[in-house]
């Protein structure tokens, strides 16, 4: 049997890793170097209606231990996409799911209604996005509208419906609870902070945007208090994220109550992470005669 | 594309702040093309966070090295490493210089520009010997001019500027062009101001650029690394370039 295997519902993921959204494009691009099957799922850059070109340049800069970045949800539009990967993920080595976004709730129903027919396992909702101005910021803010949002969907589909949420409002766990009476299969968390990066010369932003979004390890102990935080409010499965780039990162978010975990920026450095990740599992469960992966996920202690 | 573990053969200071690297390539050589670019790992410290992209300088067997300015923590640590220690690699990225059947080949470098038009010219010289080669290289300052005697060999002609009147013209090398003969092609690689005025001046020849941006990921997932075309759309330096047609670019 395989010991890394976890399910939600009863869709079986054969390693917790997911390779996060925007970090990993469309499943393809790394091929060369990695095995695919390393990740339990993979999750496709966020899809919108129309093409979306994307932010002014710099979108990306580099700070201590992580990035910000404002790429502003460049992707090809749901038609192009439908278009250049149906055919690729009716035989893909791992399960796909698609991060869905949109400015408004038909947005997001009409997207899922045009690629429900695809060989994926669910969607991600992207409820949080910071770099679109008009866009998942106001939707994600009130817990009814996040509620009517995922019931409609849940009307529409029996695939698995995951609400990726922002870490960046005071009412997460009100975010979190309102997905789950709505249906709502598992609980993303976290998408990027909102963070800034001024050039002290010219007092100009240094990407192209005022602010971006924050990610990498530096966002890590954060992001841990949130799942650890949102864990205590929901019975639906978490899946952590947010800095994540070693083994023992990964348990961390585990034992703090995620069930699954994504793994994002570190991908850019390190497009491997995923079987490292499980071989530290692994033998962490062997050390300590841990059978299966359940007997991990939220088994905190507090402090002593 | 490939990931390695290389070895360090050797990291020499040629200049203040020029620097060449050598280390083992496992092989990458083989598929390398002028142009296309490394990502390079400097650190097993997780700050700093990201790859570096590099262009290649020169490849021998067994052997690629990197000509590099220190300008901050990542090429920082990179002058520090020593023969035998380790760096991380993902390459052969982009694309590379497309080469025709133009007769004369004009290369245009500023800065670290040079690395990639070095790569260039030695393989033109080899896989097209009779093509007639002009270097027009621009620094700031004399002793940015590293290598020379190879450069006099590997080009037929090579024009000078620095910026400070050390060597060669006073000023940028875009102002110390040459009249291009018919039958050419322009390749430049340097900084964006460079790149921009060559793009404004009225040359009817094909020309392309090898521009450099800000990347994290280096194979298109990412989506850092756009730059604007002229119909105001993204293209992305990593897997649509680096090298573009320079009529596709907009600059602003
Ligand atoms: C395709 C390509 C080829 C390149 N080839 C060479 C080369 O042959 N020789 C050479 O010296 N330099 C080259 N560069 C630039 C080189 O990548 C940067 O100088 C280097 O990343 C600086 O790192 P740092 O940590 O020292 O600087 P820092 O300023 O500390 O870096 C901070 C961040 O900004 C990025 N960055 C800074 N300057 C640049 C730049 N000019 N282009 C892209 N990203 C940058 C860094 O990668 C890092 O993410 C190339 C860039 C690209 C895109
Ligand atoms: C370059 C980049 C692009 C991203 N694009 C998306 C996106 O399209 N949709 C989304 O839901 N999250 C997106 N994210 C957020 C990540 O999926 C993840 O939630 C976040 O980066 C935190 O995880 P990390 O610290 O492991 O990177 C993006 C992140 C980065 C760095
Ligand atoms: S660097 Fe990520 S898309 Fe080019």
């Amino acid at each position: 049997m395989n010991k890394l295997a976890i399910k939600i519902g009863n869709l079986t993921f054969n390693s917790p890793v997911i390779a996060a959204s925007g970090t990993f494009g469309f499943g393809l691009e790394y091929k060369e170097i990695l095995n695919l099957n390393d990740f339990g799922a993979i999750i496709t850059k966020g899809i919108t209606t129309k093409r979306r070109e994307g932010n002014p340049l710099p979108r990306i800069i580099e700070t201590p231990c992580g990035l910000i970045n404002s790429i502003g949800l460049a992707n090809p539009g749901v038609e192009e996409f439908i278009k250049q990967y149906g055919d690729i993920y009716k035989i893909f080595p791992t399960n796909v799911i698609v991060n869905v976004a949109g400015d408004n709730a038909n947005d997001f129903i009409n997207i899922i209604k045009r690629i429900e027919h695809l060989n994926v396992i669910g969607y991600e909702l992207n409820l949080s996005c910071p770099n679109v101005s008009d866009g998942g910021m106001i939707l994600s803010e009130d817990p009814n509208d996040v509620y009517i949002l995922i019931k409609t969907i849940r009307n529409i589909t029996n695939k698995l419906i995951i609400s990726k949420l922002t870490p960046n409002l005071c009412n997460t766990t009100e975010l979190a609870r309102a997905s789950e009476e709505a249906g709502c299969d598992a609980i993303s968390l976290v998408n990027t902070y909102l963070g800034m990066s001024i050039d002290i010369e010219t007092g100009y932003s240094r990407i192209g945007k005022d602010y971006g979004g924050y990610s990498g390890p530096a966002i890590k102990p954060m992001a841990l208090k949130l799942v650890y935080d949102v864990s205590n409010t929901v019975d639906i499965p978490i899946i952590g994220i947010g800095g994540i780039s070693s083994g023992s990162d990964a348990i961390e978010f585990l034992i703090a109550g995620a069930s699954l975990i994504q793994v994002g920026s570190i991908i850019f450095r390190n497009p491997q992470i995923a079987f490292e990740i499980n071989t530290f599992i692994e033998n962490y469960m062997d050390r300590k005669s841990i059978n299966n992966l359940n007997d991990i996920i939220g088994t905190f202690k507090g402090s002593i | 594309m490939r990931r390695i573990k290389s070895q360090i053969l050797s990291n020499k200071r040629l200049s203040k702040e020029l620097h060449l690297i050598t280390f083992t390539s496992e092989k990458i050589e083989e598929d390398l093309l002028p142009g296309n670019f490394l990502h390079i790992l400097v650190s097993s410290s997780l700050d700093p966070f990201l790859r570096r992209p590099f262009s290649i300088f020169d490849i021998s067997e067994g052997t690629i090295s990197v000509l590099y300015r220190v300008i901050g923590k990542g090429t920082g640590i990179m002058k520090d490493l020593c023969k035998g220690d380790e760096i991380d690699i993902i390459g052969p990225l982009g694309n590379s210089y497309p080469i025709d059947n133009s007769n004369n080949i004009y290369c245009i470098a500023g800065g670290t520009g040079i690395a990639s038009i070095h790569f260039l010219i030695e393989y033109i010289k080899q896989n097209h010997p009779t093509k007639q080669i002009t270097l027009c290289w621009g620094t700031k300052t004399i002793h940015e001019f590293i290598l020379m005697n190879e450069f006099r060999l590997i080009s037929d002609k090579i024009i000078f500027s620095t910026e400070d009147g050390s060597y060669g013209n006073e000023g940028l090398i875009t102002d110390f062009l040459p009249i291009f003969k018919d039958n050419s092609v322009i390749y430049a690689c340097g900084p964006d101001g460079m790149l921009h005025i060559l793009k404004k001046k009225p040359i009817d020849l094909p020309m392309f650029f090898s521009v450099e941006k800000r990347m994290a990921c280096g194979v298109g997932v990412c989506l850092g690394c756009a730059v604007k075309m002229n119909n105001d759309t993204y293209k992305y330096t990593c897997i649509d370039g680096p090298v573009f047609n320079a009529n596709e670019l907009k600059y602003e």
